[in-house]
């Protein structure tokens, strides 16, 4: 049984209010103790890696590189979306802390064990 | 048990002269998600009798991540995991049906 909850994030730069708005619901999760992933899909894969969550704030929410790690020292994981950064050039050595390539499987395992998801039209 | 190696057949191989838990060889390369690595984990763990081994060879990062899922998925025991140190990783998995 998965009692992960796992938030979906599209965007990155390009959308910084869809970027982080996944983060900040993440984080409430994590900081209330539940088993908290965002899952980053599409553009969304350059915030897990070094630095890529700089620069990234939108008006009336959190700094994104803080929340990123305060999500992570929160015990939240960033997955990142294999299908994904392979296309984009993002290799092992660029993920940054708390994060990690994923593929699907992954997703689908926790799914099928229970894990509820949350998406950020 | 014998570890054989597939050297890109369109099959598993198959240690010669062992019983059951056997040890096939699969070098998945770079194959993820996206590109046909669950058709073809399915094909070739398919391939080998229940209850043998199948070693599968990897250097996505994604596929480090999905194999052992994949496996449990499709009702199969992860063994073994190995990282070497040089960017493969190696998973060992029991066919279970």
């Amino acid at each position: 049984m998965s009692d992960k909850l796992i938030f979906n994030c599209t965007h990155g730069k390009d959308d910084p209010e869809r970027a982080t708005l996944p983060f900040v619901a993440a984080n409430i999760a994590a900081t209330a103790g539940q088993e908290a992933v965002v899952l980053c899909t599409i553009d969304a894969v350059w915030l897990g890696t070094e630095g890529g969550a700089e620069g990234i704030a939108q008006n009336g929410l959190p700094v994104l590189s803080e929340l990123y790690s305060e999500f992570v020292g929160n015990g939240g994981a960033v997955w990142l979306c294999g299908s994904c950064t392979k296309p984009r050039g993002i290799t092992e050595e660029q993920v940054g802390k708390g994060a990690t390539i994923v593929g699907a499987a992954k997703v689908v395992e926790e799914i099928v064990a229970g894990a509820k998801t949350v998406a950020f039209a | 048990m014998t570890v054989t190696r597939n050297e890109g057949g369109t099959g598993p191989s198959i240690g010669v002269g062992q019983e059951s838990g056997r040890v096939h060889t699969f070098d998945a390369g770079d194959l993820s998600c996206g590109t046909g690595l669950a058709q073809e984990f399915r094909r070739r763990i398919l391939a080998i009798p229940l209850g043998d081994m199948l070693k599968v060879e990897t250097i996505d990062p994604a596929a480090k991540e999905d194999l052992p899922s994949l496996a449990r998925l499709m009702g199969h025991t992860v063994r073994s995991v190995e990282s070497p140190g040089d960017g493969r990783l190696l998973i060992t998995m029991e066919r279970g049906r």
